[in-house]
């Protein structure tokens, strides 16, 4: 044929060696791209640092987090009167060092902020394609599902099955989970019904493809931007239903440190010692902002339709 | 010359909340080995759905009611999913109208077309990969290894339709099926598609089945030509007859309208009015309220394909030989 002479006179031969150079060239795009994105970077400083603060909490934690000390209770911030640098933020009522708290109280909130993400989305996701794909009887029993879900107060639904399991950290992890797999089941199967409907998928099935593959390779990656963009809100959301259970006293339980326990434990000094749950007020707010930032720089850069555009 | 695709009587029917609208109303044709053939007619006359039906791809409410598909002594519309499965995109595969829409926008291109290499002939990824760039290659892309690691969307329309070929005749399939597979691209990328698949055609010895409204494209690349109008098979002729010699008025009206170089005349003639909603088709011959040649008996009782003694077939009162009998009996009757 005429028009293969076109290709031979191509200058690019196949070489495997180029795949590696391709790879380090693509981390190197990314993280270019991730540089021209002011909010990206932002956002990754925040999560890094959070995470960092996570792993290395021990070291880098100037006391023991529950180490009570009662010569130094309700100590202010060190720019206040009184206050001064041996305790940075200051100390609560029983004299713990404020600073070392947070450190070691970002494990909790960043465990539980992506673990129960996972767990829910996990759920979520699966159940919706499976309902946006099949339709009929399945779609109707799942989605019924959701709608009894969706009945439920959250906060109540925590609040009953924590009561009724032991409270403790993979308990939690899965009861808000759980509360949380209906809102991507129905925006996965949302998604999915009008995914399933384009000719690509049809061609899909043309070529032979089964349903499995179908769903999992071919809808899945489209609807992944719109997952990524709701598990990161949702991490953010997570953090703050831990913090509200724990703050109820049926999440993580003392000593154990989550950032909501201390802003239930400095509810009572609030009036007196504003310090004790400004801070890990703080904290939460920077941290699911900084998650949030993330997130959308990620749904930039993992939809390859809106690659080549600046974002 | 041995058949590859014999359709029997094939009905397929979409259940409606307004009824049961037939949309293909008892089709049979043959598709010999290493033939083209191409299917032509109006929008809604039935021919993709004709298309899909073959594939077992109606979706709902959509449903083949009757009739058989025989490919290689297996009867398509009787076999298990699984069977079903095997078969498309190996034995057959399909190529869609619109190339821009028919590859999925977040997989690489690659990743697309070792699927089914990797599905069917069981080929490691590696050799998969090293295939699908000899069918690039052989497609007429340029830098396939490029295109190879590329999205969709980096892709012009023409060379999107090329790797929708590429993918399609992946596993050499035995029946091409392209349902319109040059309406969304321009001219000479269209001349440059057709050229493709007649040579593909030839290399592989593949049969096409090709679904269009293109009296040009027919004209190039078809070497039997089956006329549809409102789900049935109006007329059924090899390509040089049909052109020189159209029976069945439908036929004349679609070769009429099309415009032609060597004409003198200014004006193109149309067929006057619309294709009849499948859900309200008029009694006898569904074509007589647009017929110039209409007949009392046209409007009471539908012809049959009869055969006009060589291949050819025509569904028309005009060709049927004991016309004058019926016409006479007609006349007494009243």
């Amino acid at each position: 044929m005429e028009l293969n002479n076109q290709a031979e006179l191509s200058p690019y031969p196949v070489e495997s060696s180029r795949q590696k150079e391709n790879m380090s060239k693509k981390f190197l795009v990314l993280l270019k791209k991730l540089l021209t994105s002011k909010t990206g970077v932002v956002g990754l400083l925040i999560v890094l640092t959070v995470c960092l603060m996570a792993l290395l909490a021990p070291i880098i934690a100037p006391y023991d987090p529950n180490k009570i000390d009662t010569a130094n209770m309700l100590k202010p911030p060190f720019w206040l009167v009184n206050g001064d640098l041996s305790h940075i933020l200051g100390t609560d009522n029983l004299g713990r060092d404020i600073l070392s708290r947070l450190i070691y109280g970002s494990r909790i909130s960043i465990i539980v902020g992506i673990l129960s993400v996972v767990v829910g989305g996990l759920i979520g996701v699966v159940f919706g394609l499976i309902a946006g794909y099949y339709g009929g009887i399945v779609d109707s029993i799942i989605m019924r599902l959701v709608d009894s879900f969706l009945a439920i107060p959250t906060t109540l639904f925590c609040i009953v099955f924590l009561t009724v399991l032991n409270p403790g950290l993979f308990t939690l992890i899965f009861v808000i989970g759980i509360t949380n797999w209906v809102m991507y089941a129905s925006l996965v199967r949302s998604e999915t019904l009008s995914i399933k409907e384009r000719e690509y998928v049809k061609a899909a099935k043309t070529i032979g493809v089964s349903n499995f593959n179908i769903i999992f390779r071919h809808i899945l990656p489209n609807v992944f931007s719109s997952i990524i963009v709701i598990s990161t809100l949702s991490i953010a959301g997570t953090i703050i239903t831990e913090s509200s259970l724990s703050f109820l006293g049926l999440g993580i339980q003392p000593p154990a440190i989550s950032w909501g326990i201390m802003l239930s434990e400095g509810r009572e000094h609030l009036a007196t010692s504003w310090w004790l749950s400004t801070f890990p007020g703080v904290a939460i707010s920077i941290t699911v902002l900084g998650i949030i930032f993330l997130g959308e720089w990620l749904r930039d850069v993992l939809d390859p339709r809106s690659r080549g555009t600046k974002s | 010359m041995t058949k590859m695709l014999e359709v029997v009587n094939l009905k397929t029917h979409f259940y409606t909340d307004k009824g049961i609208i037939p949309s293909v109303d008892g089709v049979s044709f043959t598709i010999d080995k290493g033939q083209t053939t191409a299917i032509v007619g109006e929008s809604g006359c039935g021919k993709s759905v004709t298309s899909y039906s073959i594939m077992r791809l109606v979706d709902s409410p959509g449903k083949v009611v009757d009739g058989e598909v025989i490919f290689e002594g297996k009867d398509l519309t009787k076999i298990s999913e699984k069977e079903m499965r095997s078969i498309r995109g190996n034995d057959i595969s399909m190529i869609f109208q619109e190339p821009l829409s028919s590859l999925n926008p977040v997989v690489k291109i690659g990743k697309q077309l070792i699927e089914t290499l990797i599905l069917h002939q069981k080929l490691t990824k590696k050799m998969a990969k090293q295939r699908s760039i000899e069918m690039l290659n052989k497609v007429g892309l340029p830098r396939a290894d490029k295109i190879y690691e590329s999205y969709p969307h980096e892709l012009s329309g023409g060379m999107r339709q090329r790797v929708m070929i590429a993918m399609a005749l992946a596993c050499s399939p035995k029946l091409l099926i392209a349902d319109e597979p040059t309406t969304a691209l321009d001219v000479t990328i269209q001349a440059q598609i057709l050229k493709l698949m007649k040579g593909l055609r030839d290399d592989f010895d593949t049969s096409i089945l090709l679904i269009t409204h293109d009296l040009g494209v027919v004209a190039e690349i078809a070497d039997k030509v089956i006329v549809m109008y409102s789900g049935q098979v109006v007329e059924e002729a090899d390509v040089f007859s049909l052109f020189a010699n159209p029976r069945h008025p439908y036929t004349k009206g679609l070769l009429n309208s099309t415009p032609h170089l060597d004409d003198e005349k200014d004006d193109l003639e149309p067929i006057k009015g619309n294709v009849p909603s499948p859900a309200n088709r008029p009694t006898g011959c569904s074509f007589h309220p647009r017929c110039p040649h209409v007949k009392a008996i046209c409007r009471k009782e539908s012809p049959n394909l009869t055969s006009l003694g060589d291949s050819n077939k025509v569904r028309c009162w005009l060709y049927e030989e004991n016309q004058e009998e019926l016409l006479y009996a007609e006349n007494i009757g009243r």
